[in-house]
């Protein structure tokens, strides 16, 4: 299970991790409270420098996202509303660079959204799912913050 | 963890009239990933044989957790050259037996282990093999051991993917907080990513020591599109 | 760490040198049936005979040519080429490389040498001649003429003995001080090792030419009354003589080969 780690050319490699990171713990791949591999393992994992990896996590922590407890390694933070706060923010900016190229189309916001709507419920792999679990309640909380930032 | 386990000062290099290394400055901590980055000739070899001793500098010194290269340092340094230095007679496993005899670091589990994992037999004699085997089964002594300092002079040079990514997989794996890898290679792509530093040597001067991450950061490009720009043929 | 050295040592000089060995002795056997057959002799005029004894010979000087380069190889592919990527980042001091070299050439020159007689030995003798090594009536008598004339004689075979050691090492540590000065030479290594040997060679003769001028010029001389009488411990006297001189030799050529590899290393 997971994703694969991908490496650009462009920016700072530990940039790319820390982002890399958040990701698997905003879709739940690393749960809140949940011990997360070692540097060592990620490391290996995604074929970089333990040292890069562990500077990543540095910056996690300096975030919260992620705590180091002397006993149990180091754990994703139990504060489930900063996951979904972040979460949040991530859709957010998604939605806006999906906005923002509707636009170059023609598009205009509504008309965007009512087409995504569309989308979704022709789309094979949402088949089946009712719109409850299309946006979960704290999901639907967090975007509506996100398109007030709109 | 050691601040200073490799310190090259002023350290030059002379063949004939020749200059391979012209007064180098450079100093490595442990617990490090470094790359040594520069075309054929810009001295990275000459650079990895003064370490170990097989070259004595025109100029300038070489030190090793704080000592010359000698007895001491060959104890704590586990040096991949790029020549092949296998007896004929031997079996791959006299080779591995010739190691753990003589460093008392040699881990012959994992060296068995690391043949298995490649697929090579043991009992081959080191005169039949292929020349990418050859270089595996260098790199296998070399890596079995724990040592504080590993050289290893172009890896990946001449080897299949496969290959490349086992050798730097275990490059990863066996990474600890005491000890440094210091890699010379001119395929950069390929590494960049398992680097912590990269050093770039040019002609015989080093240009640029920095982190990976500061290059990419301030250059707003990978070491391996900046390496292609400060070597472009 | 010595004894770990000599035993690759042995290991590596020896996976060629035995089989070699065996062959010679083989060989060697086969020329000794074949001449004892009378018909096979004159068959031809003598043709396969002749063809026989040429074969000997050339394994004969073979085996002195393999032995010699062994001795040579040994040093300068096993140190001074890409085996001595490992060799000298073992962590070993210098001399024990060296050492480890030397024992193994001396044993192979022995062992060389030993192979040799044997092989000569069935080439030659008869099998009453091995019975009369084991009559001791003649030997008993030899024994006591040498005591009667020569009562030190003992000492004096093993001063020959002593003496044939140190040259035999000076002339190994002759060839290895060459090819340690010849890895200096940046291009060109085993030309400079051949020119330096020759140099070395010419530059203690004409050394030891001028110490004994100087000592002739200071009529540095035994009195004749001195020595008569004392003929057997002057000849001591002199083997010890020579072993001095030839040991000085090899020290020269011993320490310029360590001062080369533990100083002045340059492998290419």
């Amino acid at each position: 299970m997971g994703t694969e780690w991908k490496i650009t050319n462009d920016r700072p490699i530990y940039l790319q991790l820390t982002e890399q990171i958040v990701q698997r713990i905003v879709s739940g791949q690393y749960p809140p409270a949940s011990k997360l591999p070692s540097v060592r393992e990620l490391a290996v994992e995604a074929g970089v420098n333990p040292n890069t990896m562990q500077r990543a996590f540095a910056e996690l922590e300096r975030e919260g996202l992620v705590t180091t407890n002397r006993t149990a390694g180091r754990i994703v933070t139990e504060d489930v509303a900063m996951i979904e706060n972040i979460r949040g923010q991530l859709a957010a900016q998604k939605i806006e660079e999906f906005l923002e190229g509707m636009e170059l189309l023609g598009f205009t916001g509504f008309q965007a959204a009512k087409l995504l709507t569309q989308y979704a419920k022709l789309h094979p792999a949402l088949e089946g799912q009712t719109e409850e679990q299309l946006l979960p309640a704290s999901g639907e909380a967090s975007l509506a913050k996100g398109e007030g930032a709109l | 963890m050691n601040e200073k386990l490799l310190v090259c000062s002023s350290l030059t290099k002379l063949f004939g009239t020749k200059q391979a290394l012209t007064g180098v400055d450079l100093t490595l901590g442990s617990g490090k990933i470094v790359g040594l980055l520069g075309p054929n000739g810009s001295g990275k070899t000459t650079l990895l044989k003064l370490v170990n001793g097989l070259l004595q500098p025109t100029g300038g010194s070489v030190m090793v957790d704080g000592r010359q290269p000698g007895v001491y340092t060959h104890n704590i340094v586990s040096y991949l050259p790029d020549k092949m230095f296998l007896n004929d007679w031997m079996k791959v496993i006299d080779l591995i037996r010739f190691f753990d005899d003589f460093y008392s670091d040699f881990d012959f589990p994992k060296a068995m282990e690391m043949l298995q994992s490649l697929g090579l037999s043991s009992t081959e004699r080191l005169k039949t093999l292929s020349k990418g085997t050859k270089e595996k089964v260098q790199l296998i002594v070399t890596m079995a051991r724990k040592a504080k300092l590993y050289l290893l002079d172009e890896p990946i040079g001449g080897v299949d993917p496969a290959a490349r990514d086992y050798i730097l997989n275990t490059i990863l794996t066996n990474y600890s907080e005491d000890s440094t890898v210091l890699i010379s290679t001119h395929l950069i792509a390929d590494i960049e990513r398992v680097l912590d530093e990269v050093v770039f040597l040019k002609n015989g001067e080093l240009t640029l020591h920095d982190t990976v991450d500061n290059i990419r950061e301030q250059e707003g490009k990978s070491v391996d599109q900046l390496f292609r720009e400060v070597f472009a043929c | 760490m010595l004894r770990k050295l000599l035993k690759y040592e042995f290991k590596s000089v020896f996976y060629l040198m035995l089989p070699l060995y065996l062959v010679f002795v083989v060989v060697s056997a086969a020329c000794r049936l074949f001449m004892n057959v009378d018909f096979l002799q004159d068959m031809f005029n003598g043709l396969p005979f002749f063809f026989v004894n040429m074969v000997y010979f050339g394994l004969f000087v073979a085996m002195m040519v393999i032995s010699l380069l062994m001795v040579v190889q040994r040093f300068y592919k096993g140190l001074l080429s890409e085996e001595g990527y490992l060799m000298f980042t073992l962590p070993v001091r210098t001399w024990q490389l060296i050492l480890s070299k030397g024992i193994v050439a001396t044993v192979t020159v022995i062992a060389s040498g030993v192979v040799t007689l044997l092989s000569l030995f069935i080439l030659t003798m008869n099998l009453g001649d091995i019975w009369s090594m084991f009559t001791f009536d003649q030997d008993v008598i030899v024994f006591s003429r040498l005591f009667e004339m020569f009562p030190t004689w003992p000492l004096f075979a093993l001063e020959f003995v002593l003496l044939m050691f140190v040259y035999l090492w000076k002339h190994i540590a002759h060839a290895y001080s060459a090819m340690a000065f010849g890895q200096l030479a940046n291009k060109n290594r085993v030309i400079l090792s051949f020119v330096v040997y020759g140099a070395q060679w010419l530059g203690i003769s004409f050394f030891w030419l001028m110490v004994v001028s100087v000592m002739n010029k200071l009529h540095f001389q035994v009195p004749h009354r001195l020595s008569h009488g004392h003929e057997e411990f002057f000849m001591h006297f002199g083997m010890w003589m020579l072993m001095v001189w030839q040991g000085l030799e090899l020290a020269f050529y011993y320490l310029t080969t360590h001062w080369i590899l533990s100083r002045h290393l340059n492998l290419e």
